[in-house]
């Protein structure tokens, strides 16, 4: 008789709605080569531009190979092209999302850590977003909108196209069965 | 399911009609309640569009007087019977415009939408649907009154700029329309037709009984008129004001006023500084008293009273508004004392609805505010909005004291130390001199951290927050929307976090809060989400 109550008490502990932070999901891995792609353009996009400036201003930065500033400026190159790599991986490894029986938790941020929590009742739509970057690797994000503000409360990205579109019908599945309770009581 | 809900509603209201046409639904004025015809409001509402007319033109301002400016400059001799045409003329135009949107603004109210046909120029059709009309409030601008008609006000959900005024309604019409449109919102929900008519008999059998919570007296409205913080906005208006009359530096007025003050006062240092601070005095009196009859004409006789589960406020000296706001529409209770309101031991109330981040501003003159209130009355309030709550008695826990090191370090510290070594490098010693900035901001960082405070009890919540006035937000829990705990690396290591909470209108932050209270924090805010099926909005 006294093992059942022992259980039940384990039971009450585990469903306590306390956010548990070592249960998340990672993103997709593939998001690690996107956001590489995307730090790439970025670093590329910067370099071509200050040729073109330089072109344009007849050489004016032939300062700029001198052997002393060329080595702080390879440098940071080289600290730049790091950062490319190991941003990515980071962005990746930071990120993730956890979907509980009434809630769903996103935890983000490299250096500043951050879970944001959002209760399926008050979702008040939810966006699948996929750019053209984010097609090529079979990804998308969701945007989850509650009546907060204008902009999104919560956007999880790197998701596998299929998954996204899952947790989105599960979402608003729950958001919607929530809210005709909600109706029918008040 | 929405089609359903519709065939449904249509079902109740041929119901209603029915009943209406025999009760009879005719006001003096010649205006109904339904009918298929589109109507026009009271002739009087011409006074109505006349004023808007007008004041949209001081509004707009000094680009309308720039062409009467430019006429009387190249008038010459003329000048006055050129002034005295344009004034007959813009008469004339004012008088037509008016008498024309009067006759074009017509109404209708349909089973389930408010449709309204208005303009001269540019004609505007509005379908409103009830389920979209937030709030309905009446004003009774000083012209309407010997009419007893008022302006109608059906604010939409949605964006600001969508509001409909229907200016020249008879007062009893307006309180049918108010109690017709509230009716159909509420009885959107029942489900078979008997119940429907049930419930619509006992809405106009039941007048639940006023409650009068608060009345304003003159004394009150003083001050609150001296101790809100519009001084500070008329300050600014005024500043801005006299910056723009060049005339008065150029005229060499003021370098008669310097130096009549000199000859009067003497040159001492002494003396022009405390003619200085006599005139800031001054400057400030004088503001005060603007600030005093601004809050005098808005909230003459203050009425604040509870009803059907809505809070009633009438207020206005020349133009009386009658607004209410629904109990389950308030989000949080914000309890404001501004600094000179410490001194007067009186605060400021406002509830806060639902709304768009950063489109607060546009809806102020909506804002619910209950002025220069007691403790003992917004403990009162609190607890009648929010369910006996005892929160606003507990004491508040202050955040770690790690906050002020963070802004003196991380916020001032390090800049001040870079810019005085990039200064230093050019200016010598005097470049040191941002190093004092940190130093002279630390009595205000410490002020800030002391306003912060939270309590939380089961089921609601408070902030306090401030620097020299300061701030108590009470809602209920089950009202968050999303709730995020951020850690920057030090927080991680002193066990600290800040708190986000968003509720519908407006967010709350508690920096540098214990990690174990700011999940207790989540804990509490999901778990009432989650059990509680009170609508929120």
């Amino acid at each position: 008789m006294e093992e059942p109550s022992h259980k039940t008490e384990i039971l009450i502990t585990d469903d306590l709605p306390t956010a548990d932070d070592h249960r998340f999901e990672a993103l997709d891995r593939s998001y690690i080569g996107m956001a590489s792609i995307g730090w790439a353009v970025a670093i590329i996009l910067m370099i071509a531009i200050n040729i073109v400036i330089n072109t344009l201003n007849g050489d004016g930065f032939s300062w700029f190979f001198e052997v002393q500033v060329l080595s702080v400026v390879l440098a940071l190159l080289f600290v730049l092209v790091l950062l490319a790599v190991a941003v990515p991986r980071l962005l990746w490894r930071s990120q993730g999302y956890q979907l509980r029986d009434k809630d769903i938790h996103h935890k983000h941020g490299i250096v500043w850590r951050a879970v944001t929590s959002l209760p399926y009742v008050r979702v008040q739509h939810v966006e699948l977003e996929s750019g053209p970057l984010e097609r090529f690797f079979k990804l998308a994000s969701l945007k989850f909108y509650t009546a907060g503000g204008g902009s999104a409360d919560m956007k999880i990205p790197g998701l596998p196209f299929a998954a996204a579109s899952k947790i989105r019908s599960f979402v608003l599945e729950q958001a919607g069965q929530d809210a005709s309770a909600g109706h029918q009581d008040g | 399911m929405s089609r359903l809900v519709k065939t449904q509603v249509r079902g109740i209201r041929m119901d209603s009609v029915a009943g209406e046409t025999a009760g009879g639904q005719t006001h003096k004025a010649g205006l109904e309640l339904h009918s298929d015809k589109w109507q026009r409001t009271s002739p009087a509402s011409v006074i109505y569009f006349a004023f808007k007319f007008i004041t949209s033109l001081v509004k707009n301002g000094l680009q309308a007087v720039a062409p009467v400016a430019a006429v009387l400059a190249t008038a010459g001799e003329q000048r006055w019977f050129a002034l005295g045409a344009l004034a007959a003329g813009a008469a004339v135009v004012l008088m037509v415009g008016s008498v024309l949107s009067y006759l074009n603004f017509k109404f209708r109210i349909d089973k389930e939408t408010f449709l309204i046909r208005s303009g001269v120029l540019t004609r505007k059709r509005l379908t409103l649907g009830f389920d979209r009309i937030q709030n309905i409030a009446f004003r009774e601008p000083l012209y309407f009154r010997p009419f007893g008609l008022v302006i109608l006000t059906l604010e939409s959900a949605g964006s600001t700029g969508e509001e409909v005024n229907l200016a020249g309604v008879p007062r009893p019409l307006a309180e049918t329309i108010r109690r017709y449109i509230l009716d159909r919102k509420e009885n959107h929900k029942p489900i078979n037709p008997s119940e429907a008519k049930n419930s619509a008999e006992a809405t106009t059998e039941i007048s639940a009984p006023t409650v009068s919570l608060l009345r304003q007296p003159l004394a009150e409205l003083a001050k609150y008129g001296i101790s809100n913080n519009n001084i500070w906005v008329f300050a600014g208006i005024a500043a801005g004001a006299l910056a723009q009359v060049d005339e008065l530096w150029e005229s060499g007025f003021m370098q008669a006023v310097f130096s009549a003050v000199g000859e009067t006062v003497g040159t001492g240092i002494v003396a022009i500084a405390t003619f200085a601070i006599l005139l800031a005095l001054l400057v400030l009196l004088v503001l005060m008293l603007a600030s005093v009859l601004g809050a005098i004409i808005v909230n003459y006789n203050y009425c604040l009273s509870y009803a059907d589960g809505r809070y009633h406020r009438t207020r206005g000296l020349f133009e009386r508004q009658e607004t209410s706001v629904p109990e389950v529409k308030v989000q949080s209770l914000k309890i404001a004392q501004p600094l000179i309101a410490r001194f007067l031991d009186r605060f400021h109330l406002t509830f806060n609805q639902v709304g768009f981040e950063g489109k607060q501003a546009q809806n102020k003159s909506q804002k619910f505010i209950v002025p220069s209130v007691t403790e003992t009355f917004y403990t009162q309030l609190a607890q009648r909005l929010f369910d006996k709550t005892d929160v606003l008695k507990q004491t508040l826990h202050p955040i770690s004291q790690k906050f002020v090191f963070r802004h003196m370090i991380y916020t001032f510290g390090i800049p001040s130390l870079l810019v005085s070594g990039l200064w230093a490098i050019n200016l010598g010693l005097a470049g040191l001199i941002p190093l004092a900035v940190p130093l002279v901001l630390l009595p205000f960082i410490v002020l800030r951290w002391r306003r912060y405070g939270y309590a939380i009890d089961g089921c609601h919540a408070v902030v306090r927050k401030g620097l020299f006035g300061l701030t108590l937000t009470v809602f209920p829990l089950y009202k968050v929307q999303t709730i995020s705990i951020s850690q920057s690396p030090g927080q991680q290591t002193a066990g600290l976090a800040n708190l986000k909470v968003k509720l519908a209108g407006h967010s709350l932050t508690i920096p540098y809060m214990p990690i174990e209270d700011a999940k207790a924090w989540r804990a509490k805010a999901l778990l009432q989400v989650e059990t509680q099926s009170d609508p929120w909005m």
